[in-house]
């Protein structure tokens, strides 16, 4: 056992471990209301619009997650709006956003120095690279957001479930959803920089779904959540390096085993 | 929780002139309304024409487009119960789970204590579902989820209730159940209830008055029995609708060979 887990007594594979970790737990948190509110494809269309603010980053030359996270928070915003009487259905506007995003991504990009290896990087991440201030905002975020919702956790729920009664009940469902949505705009935003769009849409899907086949309850569902990113990413960080595969797309494989190993338990308890 | 606020008979609503609508378009409009507290009243009409709007309109949520809404001697605290196919079975809550939601004041951070747990409780066995509040919510029948969201509601200890299509989807059986426990709830505690449906007859069976919707500047308000004619439905749903009695409640049907196109 102790050679397998050395890998970890390398500084990058531990700051790997700790920003993978960090980036796992809050975002299969975050990822938990992206499924009970069925907007899986706003998470990819936010991805999205993160990553064409990271181009926008390169393109003006400032630092990359300040224009993320703009570009996050004020397309939540605006999806969250939902115009009653629009012609065009909600969905169809997140394909607008994640297909204009990816496009606008390309083309910022190309105009930069690095040009395609900077759009690969963005694309794909490297957790490998992740640095001790990488680690230290994802901690310092994953401590907001897990204080947030211990805070706020009922009527973030009632809010998702009955908005029509949380608002007889008193209770603004406009300010419920400006508080969530632009936090799961922010977490995309801050994290797909460290370990890229594809891993960052996994944690988000991935954890939450293992969540909900094995957990009773939503405590338990939140904490099966997590428990399965961050195993996924341990997981999936030791394959990689000792196979030799790309760290991303390992995670990802590794969550995916996770998932059809809860159907599999699921099935078995049915 | 027996005794609502404010005496049975005195106004709880008033709207005069009112409009609804989402964004610049007007559902309703032109709307004088009164609710008196210990009110029975039936709101019908057929799909789509703003029945929910309306009840929105009630309940506060939706404001005015023009016109006003009076409360008397303010908002009274409601209790609502929405349709039931709004709420997603993807959640995993239980029944106390639901019903404590009606607990959460704007003091959001105040954790439930022994008392929110109490009158949860306490809601839970006087729709008879004692037995059931550990039991996850979609793992209910549609009776009882009903019930479970009745629950809810009067944990909330309203003055009124407001219940959108409360039987909509149950078998014959568990829709008369629910339906009686409405009238159950309305006998014993005085409750004013605002009870929405496009089943007529099932609605003309519970209430004392209706109020009938036709279309974005007409409605009909009154007892059952002078809203419930032939010549209004027949005008409402621009064919001949037959009204009769039988088993002690009113009968509304299409008239033969009429039947087959809605």
């Amino acid at each position: 056992m102790e050679p397998i887990l050395s890998a970890f007594q390398l500084p990058f594979m531990r700051a790997a471990l700790l920003a993978g970790c960090a980036a796992g737990a809050v975002c299969s948190l975050l990822g938990v209301y992206v499924l009970l509110n069925r907007i899986v494809f706003l998470g990819a269309a936010l991805a999205q619009l993160s990553a064409a603010g990271i181009a926008f980053g390169f393109l003006i030359g400032v630092h990359a997650t300040t224009p993320a996270i703009l570009f996050a928070v004020i397309g939540v915003l605006i999806l969250s709006l939902r115009p009653g009487a629009s012609r065009i259905p909600a969905d169809g506007i997140l394909g607008i956003v994640f297909a204009v995003g990816w496009a606008a991504s390309v083309l910022m990009v190309s105009r930069s120095a690095q040009g395609a290896e900077e759009l690969n990087f963005m694309l794909q991440g490297n957790i490998l690279t992740a640095t001790h201030g990488d680690v230290r905002l994802l901690l310092w975020l994953l401590g907001g957001i897990g204080a947030l919702h211990l805070l706020f956790a009922r009527p973030f729920v009632f809010v998702s479930f009955d908005p029509e009664t949380a608002q007889t009940l008193g209770l603004s469902t406009r300010f419920w959803s400006f508080m969530l949505y632009p936090t799961i705009g922010a977490t995309i935003a801050v994290t797909i920089h460290i370990v890229g769009i594809l891993v960052v849409f996994a944690l988000l899907v991935l954890p939450p779904i293992g969540g909900l086949l094995l957990g009773r309850r939503l405590p338990s569902v939140f904490a099966l959540s997590v428990l399965i990113a961050v195993t996924g990413v341990f997981v999936g960080l030791l394959l990689s390096f000792h196979a030799d595969l790309p760290s991303g797309a390992t995670i990802v494989a590794v969550l995916g085993a996770l998932v059809a190993l809860a159907r599999v338990l699921r099935r078995a308890h049915a | 929780m027996d005794h609502p606020s404010g005496e049975r008979g005195e106004p709880l609503l008033e709207m005069a002139g009112a409009a609804f609508g989402y964004g610049r378009r007007a559902v309703l409009r032109d709307l004088d309304l009164s609710i008196a507290r210990g009110d029975f009243v039936g709101l019908v009409g057929p799909n789509g024409v703003g029945k929910t709007t309306l009840a929105r309109g009630i309940l506060g949520t939706l404001r005015p487009l023009t016109g006003t809404v009076r409360y008397f001697p303010r908002r009274p605290r409601f209790g609502y119960v929405p349709q039931r196919r709004t709420l997603d079975p993807l959640f995993p809550l239980t029944t106390l789970d639901i019903v404590l939601m009606a607990r959460l004041s704007a003091d959001t951070l105040r954790p439930f204590d022994a008392a929110d747990r109490a009158r949860a409780r306490e809601a839970i066995e006087s729709v008879g579902l004692a037995d059931r509040a550990g039991s996850m919510y979609r793992d209910l029948s549609g009776g009882l989820q009903q019930r479970a969201l009745i629950a809810r509601a009067l944990a909330a200890e309203p003055e009124a209730l407001v219940l959108d299509e409360p039987t909509a989807g149950m078998d014959l059986l568990s829709a008369a159940a629910v339906l009686e426990l409405i009238r159950e709830l309305h006998a014993r505690r005085g409750l004013t209830v605002i009870l929405i449906s496009h089943a007529l007859d099932e609605v003309a069976a519970a209430v004392k008055s209706l109020i009938l919707i036709e279309g974005p500047g007409r409605m009909m308000v009154g007892s059952k029995e002078s809203v419930l004619t032939e010549e209004n439905l027949t005008r409402l749903y621009g064919a001949p609708i037959r009204v009769g009695h039988a088993l002690g409640g009113v009968v509304v049907r299409p008239e033969a060979g009429n039947g087959g196109n809605g």
